[in-house]
């Protein structure tokens, strides 16, 4: 006669279940938290960020700011113009001498010469209004290349990273690298010249 | 009222639209050919060459010069020595003054009873107020590849910006830690902050950091930056959507 099985499994077999179940979840967990721990140190450059001395709110102290200010050497302006000392020209510089500050300028569209930048040439276009600057612009520009290679992201965890997209918006002013380099005054300064009557 | 000179090297732009004072302009780009006169390592007559030629100690320097070198040395602690002006052989002080002028230089406005306006410098900017438009400034960030474009256009009222960037040579660009090596995985990185003093002396220190800065800029309450790597990805810092248009 055959002898049916009981349907519920013996004790010891329902333990041994129970057991590896839970260790199968306990291993799982474990396996996962692991791989997640050796992503992380795969970005070991993350622990290069410096961390900011500062966590609080970062503004100097305002004495000192305030200090730093008034050394500078400006009184408070009054109801006329303050009278700083500005000594003219005759400064040594190794950037051709700064255009002359008061409108000498004829109004008009003014082209600077082609100057040579380390990534290409610069070329800069001054427009004259009322007899002061009121626009400078380029019409060459040292052409910086995009590499090809997809500049690693995995080292800003979780900051997203987008494309740049040219936006076609009018805006007040432009903010970008600071236009110091000696090309861009050579050309802007041959653009001067030029609207200089 | 609008106007632009070329002082320090670069066109500087001050638009005002609550005076028609001229002779507030005028005192305020006097100050900047002050500035230029005591700071810039172009000029052999200037305080910063004669310290650097060794005619001057910097502890004999003028009290201008001293609270300048003060800062750089607070900057360079609390950015673990990302910002440096020491060149190694040199002082060069353009990455804090130049944040410095043109927040003084709005101190002078606001103290001139301006409450509308913005000074921009190189294209480090403070804004105060609103524009013409009554809306808060628009301010677009220059496509490091083609500069006659931009790729982002923000809002912003009361505080400052500013930009470091690589992609005009004789651009100072500095890595203390790594003098000679250049800075070649980002190519700007845009800061904005309290006031421009603020942001661009940290936008100059987390450039120096390469792709690292974003995070230090991330890390840091009151600034948001946005960073463009030499492939033409950006990455904003998680707050700075706040600030965008478009």
């Amino acid at each position: 006669m055959s002898q049916r099985k009981s349907s519920r499994p013996s004790p010891l077999l329902r333990a041994v279940k129970k057991y590896s179940v839970s260790a199968f979840v306990v291993c799982s967990f474990g396996a996962y938290a692991v791989h997640e721990r050796l992503l992380a140190t795969d970005v070991s450059a993350v622990n290069q960020v410096p961390v900011a001395a500062v966590t609080r709110q970062v503004s100097a102290p305002p004495a000192l700011i305030a200090q730093a200010r008034q050394i500078a050497g400006a009184a408070p302006v009054a109801s006329k113009p303050m009278q700083i000392a500005a000594s003219k020209a005759n400064v040594a510089t190794a950037l051709p001498p700064a255009a002359a500050a008061l409108g000498t300028y004829k109004d008009g569209e003014y082209t600077g010469a082609l100057a040579d930048a380390y990534y290409g040439n610069v070329q800069v276009k001054a427009v004259i209004h009322g007899g002061q600057i009121s626009d400078v612009s380029f019409l060459s520009f040292p052409n910086h290349r995009r590499t090809s290679v997809r500049i690693n992201t995995y080292a800003m965890p979780y900051l997203t990273s987008e494309a740049i997209q040219v936006q076609s918006a009018n805006v007040n002013v432009i903010s970008g690298a600071t236009l110091t380099s000696e090309a861009f005054a050579q050309s802007l300064q041959s653009a001067l010249e030029a609207a200089k009557s | 009222m609008k106007s632009t000179r070329i002082l320090m090297g670069m066109p500087i732009t001050i638009e005002i639209l609550d005076s028609d004072d001229e002779g507030v302009i005028e005192s305020v780009f006097a100050y900047f050919t002050h500035i230029d006169e005591t700071f810039s390592t172009y000029k052999d007559t200037s305080e910063i060459s004669a310290i650097n030629a060794g005619r001057i100690a910097p502890e004999s320097a003028s009290a201008e010069m001293r609270a300048v070198f003060a800062l750089a040395e607070q900057t360079r602690q609390e950015t673990d020595g990302y910002f440096n002006i020491w060149r190694g052989d040199r002082y060069d002080p353009a990455g804090i003054v130049k944040g410095l002028a043109i927040a003084h230089a709005a101190d002078m406005l606001r103290l001139a009873n301006c409450a509308n306006f913005y000074v921009d410098a190189g294209g480090d900017i403070e804004a105060v107020g609103r524009n013409a438009e009554g809306q808060f400034w628009r301010v677009g960030i220059r496509n490091p590849f083609d500069i006659r474009q931009i790729v982002k256009v923000l809002a912003i009222s009361d505080c400052g910006l500013a930009t470091s960037g690589t992609y005009i040579r004789g651009q100072h660009v500095y890595n203390p830690h790594a003098p000679g090596q250049p800075i070649t995985d980002i190519v700007s990185l845009t800061v904005i902050g309290p006031d421009v003093y603020e942001a661009d002396r940290f936008a100059t220190a987390a450039f120096a950091m390469g792709r690292y800065g974003i995070m230090f800029i991330e890390q840091l309450a009151d600034f948001e930056g946005y960073m463009i790597d030499a492939g033409g990805q950006a990455t904003p810092t998680s707050g700075f959507r706040r600030y965008v248009i478009s």
